[in-house]
């Protein structure tokens, strides 16, 4: 189960790299597309048939952001019950709650543009919460394995 | 292990298998098989029914009438020629996409031979924006069959408004317009048009990525001497809204086919047509010579002014657009919406859910999603009024079919312009319209978002008429599919 928790939060670390990858690399596609005489209006955007280089970036940016990390969140969140973490369900809860911001955060961008800045900030701070939960666990052993050793007669 | 740890052990993974077991039934019941629309969501109206019961496919015109106009429109699946652009695969329509521009005048009996020569999948026509009889919607499963290859369907209805329309398959929509099985309708006032006033139709849409005015992927030049009117009809017939704006002053002379009353001229404003909606903006070209460029989309333009006058640069999108709730002049609606037989909301929202055994973020009417959505019921005669609220992230084109809504008020802001009849109303997140129609055309009609892969992902309710009903089926053996 521990094990479990660390994939887990390994993940959505993980899952915030390839955010933050996909979108680059949309935004810089779309950028090159538009320097080259493209035109990106309403039109294109619903028929979902743009085809620059990059625009993989914005989906792959819808699937993790909306599908992967939130399950991968709630499943840490549902580990972290059976998992014997110190503080793992207090880190699992605060990463959800991040996570859940983000995700309506991101939702909502195209009706409030000013939520971009909480959502690109909010990313780090899911990124830092996911890196330092599974980070517990290794912390944990390695106090584990002192307090072992420390009482091992020599 | 002990036998208190076997027993749990059992006990666990009994409570497991009853959860998959349930998960997988409750997975299995939202597939949707064939289906009647009869059959769709909660009725608010369960009145009974007095007298016959009215198949939609009685709906028609006057079948003794004589048609006035007479057209035959062949579609074939294939490569679609895009000048300027590169060709794609599609559809065509007499072998063209767009198909051809159907004209008629107010008040005539316009014919429609469909032929569906090789649309694997079947296909209709649907007239979008006509207020046609029922039977003549052309929406697969609900008003008629498709049309499978080698098949024919003959639509027939009288042209009662002016103005401009388009037709297009509503079967497997999503995929055979975005294709280009589409075309633009035009019907002039019985009349003529507006005596020395040069007629433009300008249908958009994307092929593959392309942007096309008149299915080239250029820009349009249209050759009328100095000093000349010209009437832009644009059609947005694609998935999102089109602005439209003008290197000179313009006027909104009609939208969805209806005119605009005293419409006053804009300068430094954009205006935006949704998705299914139409257009018409006029310009006038100047006196002393020089040509106007109406931007018709993000990506095209249609260049007016005489021969050998240079086209003006493209001018920027102004940053502001034309309101239509306060533009032109208020005008008698023709009825009173303020003491409406019936009152309804269509409120959209999204949220996660199954739909046919697909999971997926989906569109929510009034929190419930397809195919448990409501079903408008109306009685012939009714005055109707909806309050249709966007809570979603999107902006979503709502498109009533066979009827036209007028515009009361916008988040509590009466309508104070030009009555703003519409067929198509963009409706932007957090927006809510309060708007009223006259039920004056029995039937069961389509009541969806024109961002037509929404419709796809439920965003489709219908309203229906006491004592109507309908044969077809969806998701048949026939194949209907209509969004």
């Amino acid at each position: 189960m521990r094990r479990t928790y660390v994939v887990l939060a390994w993940v959505v670390a993980g899952g915030v790299f390839v955010q933050a990858m996909a979108l680059a690399f949309g935004v810089g596609g779309e950028s090159h597309f538009i320097q080259g005489g493209g035109v990106v209006d309403k039109a294109l955007v619903e028929s979902r048939t743009a085809d620059f280089t990059g625009v993989i970036g914005f989906p792959i940016h819808a699937i993790v952001g909306g599908m992967v990390i939130p399950l991968a969140a709630l499943a840490l969140v549902v580990v972290s019950f059976f998992a014997r973490v110190p503080g793992g369900r207090k880190w699992a809860a605060i990463l959800f709650a991040l996570v859940i911001v983000q995700v309506m955060a991101g939702y909502s961008i195209k009706d409030l543009p000013y939520l971009g800045i909480l959502h690109g900030g909010n990313a780090l701070a899911v990124l830092l919460t996911a890196v330092q939960s599974a980070r517990r666990v290794r912390v944990v052993d390695r106090s584990a394995v002192d307090a072992a050793s420390t009482r091992v007669p020599v | 292990m002990s036998r208190s740890e076997v027993g749990r052990r059992l006990v666990a993974s009994v409570a497991a298998a009853s959860a998959i077991g349930l998960a997988v039934l409750g997975w299995s019941s939202t597939r949707l098989g064939e289906y009647s629309v009869l059959a769709m969501g909660t009725h608010d109206h369960h009145a009974p029914v007095p007298g016959a019961v009215v198949d939609v496919a009685s709906l028609t015109a006057d079948p003794t009438r004589p048609a006035d106009v007479r057209v035959r429109l062949v579609a074939r699946a294939g490569t679609v020629d895009v000048p300027g652009g590169r060709p794609v695969e599609g559809y065509t329509v007499n072998g063209t996409s767009p198909g051809p521009t159907i004209r008629a005048r107010q008040g005539e009996l316009l014919e429609v031979t469909f032929v569906n020569e090789s649309v694997a999948a079947g296909a209709t026509i649907h007239w979008h924006g006509v207020d046609v009889p029922n039977a003549e919607d052309g929406v697969a499963g609900v008003t008629q069959d498709a049309v499978p290859v080698g098949g024919s369907h003959v639509y027939r209805f009288v042209v009662a408004d002016a103005g401009t329309y388009w037709y297009h398959s509503h079967q497997v929509s999503h995929e055979q317009v975005e294709a280009g099985l589409l075309g633009a309708l035009v019907v002039e006032p019985s009349g003529g048009g507006a005596r020395g006033v040069t007629d433009v139709v300008a249908v958009l849409h994307l092929y593959a990525g392309q942007h096309t005015l008149n299915g080239a992927a250029r820009d349009e030049r249209v050759v009328v001497p100095a000093g000349s009117r010209v009437r832009v009809r644009v059609v947005d017939t694609d998935q999102g809204t089109a602005a439209v704006w003008a290197s000179s002053p313009y006027r909104v002379v009609a939208v969805d086919g209806h005119d605009v009353v005293a419409p006053a001229e804009v300068t430094g404003r954009h205006l935006l047509v949704p998705a299914g909606g139409r257009a018409d903006v006029e310009v006038v070209t100047p006196a002393g010579g020089g040509a106007v460029r109406v931007h018709v989309g993000g990506a095209r333009s249609v260049v007016v002014g005489p021969a050998g006058a240079g086209a003006p640069a493209p001018v920027p999108q102004p940053r502001e657009h034309v309101d239509l709730l306060a533009y032109g002049s208020p005008a008698p609606l023709g009825f009173d919406p303020t003491d409406p037989d019936r009152s309804y909301e269509y409120v959209i929202g999204r949220r996660p859910g199954i739909i046919d055994g697909r999971p997926g973020f989906f569109w929510t009417v009034n929190g419930r999603m397809f195919p448990d959505v409501p079903m408008f019921g109306v009685r012939a005669g009714d005055v109707v009024r909806m309050r249709i609220a966007n809570q979603s992230g999107e902006v979503h084109p709502m498109h009533l079919h066979g009827h036209h809504l007028v515009v009361l008020s916008r988040d509590g802001v009466a309508a104070q312009g030009s009555p703003w009849w519409v067929d198509s109303l963009d409706v932007h997140p957090g927006e809510s319209y309060d708007v009223a129609f006259v039920a004056d055309n029995p039937g069961i009609w389509s009541d969806h978002c024109h961002t037509l892969p929404h419709a796809v992902e439920g965003l489709v309710a219908h309203v229906m008429y006491d004592g109507v009903t309908t044969p077809f089926t969806i998701n048949g053996p026939l194949g209907n599919q209509p969004e």
